[in-house]
């Protein structure tokens, strides 16, 4: 569970990124973050990647309180928390095998739990033969779908997308939403800020609306509001 | 929305519970092996900036080295010229012969005294005639009728001329000593130059570690900032600060040793050649002959522990103080 406690965020040049949220997103859900550009979706995903500290306000995962968690926490924090980002960030000296075992490298796994692993999470995403390949030598959608490989491996409680399909051709783009939504199915509360408003449309999920860094409208499967309609 | 405790922080919960595995300043053996395969991988995959810091940290061994070697040496040939600077114990000429033995005797046993030497009469007017430049003889003739006014001496060579007046103060006390010559101010030079190269050693070594961990660092510097995405993205995923450091400490270390073979093996191989070189230039030995130099087996096992030391150190500063601000995702 994620609970976001009246946060405020006010960056140094004075620029606010979110204003006064407050907001809970419970275990095993899913939940489009939408808004237009400067409206507060990524800051929020910052903020609860630890990358921002809050200004104002309070951040618990599970009950808790990770608002003052300190440098040498955060990593442990991040663990738990699969990320995906709209430009893919995948280290481009590695392989996409290399890339996934990264992230369970990092939390000190055996060599057998990486081999076991690494091949299933591949083959789930549908990577398992391009394996040896660099991500320079990958499409778009394939280099997501190493992203998002590399965010599930731990099995984390909560995964957060960054404009996922943002740089995804439409169709690309739903093969990785039906990623998501089948990892959501599992288990996985997935939290996704996006402008993508045909994905959010079709997906009948949780819709959180921000503009000028507030939530101004919180749905049940809902779809891009007619406000936002007006907007793109 | 009721706000939760502030201190919540201290509940179990699975979020929480920071896994103690991974990424710790420690080593382990495991992770070991995959910092040292991250560290190679890096070194070949950024080959040309790797060479170029091993090649600076090499250029900066150099005159370390070089230095050291200088400063050694100089500080050697003073400490020979310490060494020739004697003390003239003139005996009193009331003494017999089997004195003149217990007083030798005497001498030899006494404290930072190396070794002595018996002068006649006759040999140290010798002595004197051939300083004077007294090449045909009038000297000694002038003398030959009359007794020799000149007296038995010993000539004292010390261990350590730095102790020379406390030696003087011993030595004036023995029975049968009419008085001592001796140049206070001769070795008190020798000495204050002998100080000061090894303070100019110092110095110069100090300074060139400084402006050698600044270059290094700037080279790796280099490095460190064409990889700033890979680091941040490590951090992203989990990594924490010294699991992404490790590597690039390695790195740096690996530079460092590298860099320091270098000015290692022109040590080994190259020193004894060059050394012999300079001392049979004929400049050198028309300035002085019987130059005191250290061999490269002297030089060696002294330079090659600091260096390697001194290359591990900077290459792992190097690393550290260039990634510091990267690590701050």
């Amino acid at each position: 569970m994620i609970k976001v406690v009246n946060a405020t965020k006010i960056y140094e040049n004075g620029a606010r990124g979110i204003q006064d949220v407050t907001l809970t997103i419970n275990k095993g859900e899913f939940a489009f973050i939408v808004g237009s550009s400067g409206s507060g979706k990524s800051t929020l995903i910052k903020i609860l990647l630890r990358e921002l500290d809050l200004t104002e306000g309070e951040i618990f995962i599970n009950t808790e309180n990770i608002t003052f968690y300190n440098k040498k926490e955060i990593p442990f924090l991040r663990r738990k928390l699969g990320v995906v980002f709209q430009d893919f960030r995948l280290l481009p000296t590695k392989t996409v095998y290399e890339n996934v075992a990264f992230a369970m490298q990092i939390t000190d796994a055996s060599s057998r739990e990486i081999r076991r692993n690494v091949p299933m999470v591949l083959s789930m995403v549908g990577l398992q033969k391009k394996s040896k390949a660099y991500p320079n030598q990958l499409s778009g959608g394939e280099q997501q779908r190493c992203a998002l490989a590399r965010a599930i491996v731990n099995n984390p409680p909560i995964l957060l997308c960054d404009e996922p399909t943002g740089n995804l051709d439409p169709d690309t783009a739903w093969d990785i939403m039906n990623l998501l939504d089948e990892i959501n199915t599992r288990g996985t509360t997935v939290v996704m800020a996006t402008h993508a408003w045909d994905i959010v449309d079709a997906m009948k999920k949780r819709v959180i609306n921000m503009k000028n860094g507030f939530v101004v409208r919180d749905v049940e499967k809902g779809g891009y509001s007619n406000d936002i309609y007006a907007e793109r | 929305m009721t706000s939760m405790p502030r201190d919540s922080k201290t509940n179990t919960s699975k979020i929480a519970q920071p896994q103690k595995r991974g990424g710790s300043s420690s080593l382990r053996l495991r992770n070991l092996k995959y910092y040292t395969s991250q560290s190679l991988k890096s070194m070949w995959r950024n080959k040309f900036m790797s060479l170029t810091s091993m090649l600076t940290v090499a250029a900066c061994m150099v005159m370390v080295i070089a230095s050291f070697a200088a400063t050694s040496n100089m500080s050697l040939f003073l400490s020979h010229l310490e060494n020739t600077v004697g003390i003239v114990v003139h005996i009193d000429d009331e003494l017999g012969e089997s004195q003149r033995v217990l007083l030798g005797q005497q001498l030899a046993a006494a404290d930072n005294v190396a070794n002595i030497t018996l002068f006649t009469p006759d040999e140290n007017l010798d002595i004197m005639a051939e300083m004077w430049g007294d090449v045909h003889g009038v000297f000694r003739m002038a003398v030959e009728d009359e007794r020799n006014p000149l007296s038995y001496t010993y000539l004292l060579q010390l261990d350590n001329v730095r102790m020379k007046q406390e030696t003087i103060n011993t030595i004036s006390a023995f029975f049968g000593v009419d008085y001592i010559d001796h140049s206070m101010e001769v070795a008190d030079t020798l000495v204050l130059a002998n100080n000061f190269i090894a303070i100019l050693g110092i110095v110069i070594i100090g300074v060139l570690a400084i402006l050698s961990v600044a270059i290094i660092t700037n080279t790796i510097k280099l490095t460190v900032n064409s990889r700033r995405n890979e680091i941040i993205i490590m951090k992203y995923v989990g990594a924490t600060d010294w699991f992404v450091r490790w590597p690039f400490v390695i790195e740096g270390v690996l530079i460092g040793v590298f860099g320091s073979l270098l000015p290692l093996g022109i040590i080994w191989f190259f020193y004894d050649g060059l050394i012999e070189n300079v001392l049979q230039s004929t400049l050198f030995q028309a300035l002085l002959n019987d130059f005191p130099v250290r061999a490269s087996g002297e030089i060696f096992p002294i330079a090659a522990p600091f260096i390697l030391i001194f290359g591990m150190v900077i290459g792992t500063l190097g690393s550290i103080t260039s990634m510091r601000r990267h690590l701050d995702v």
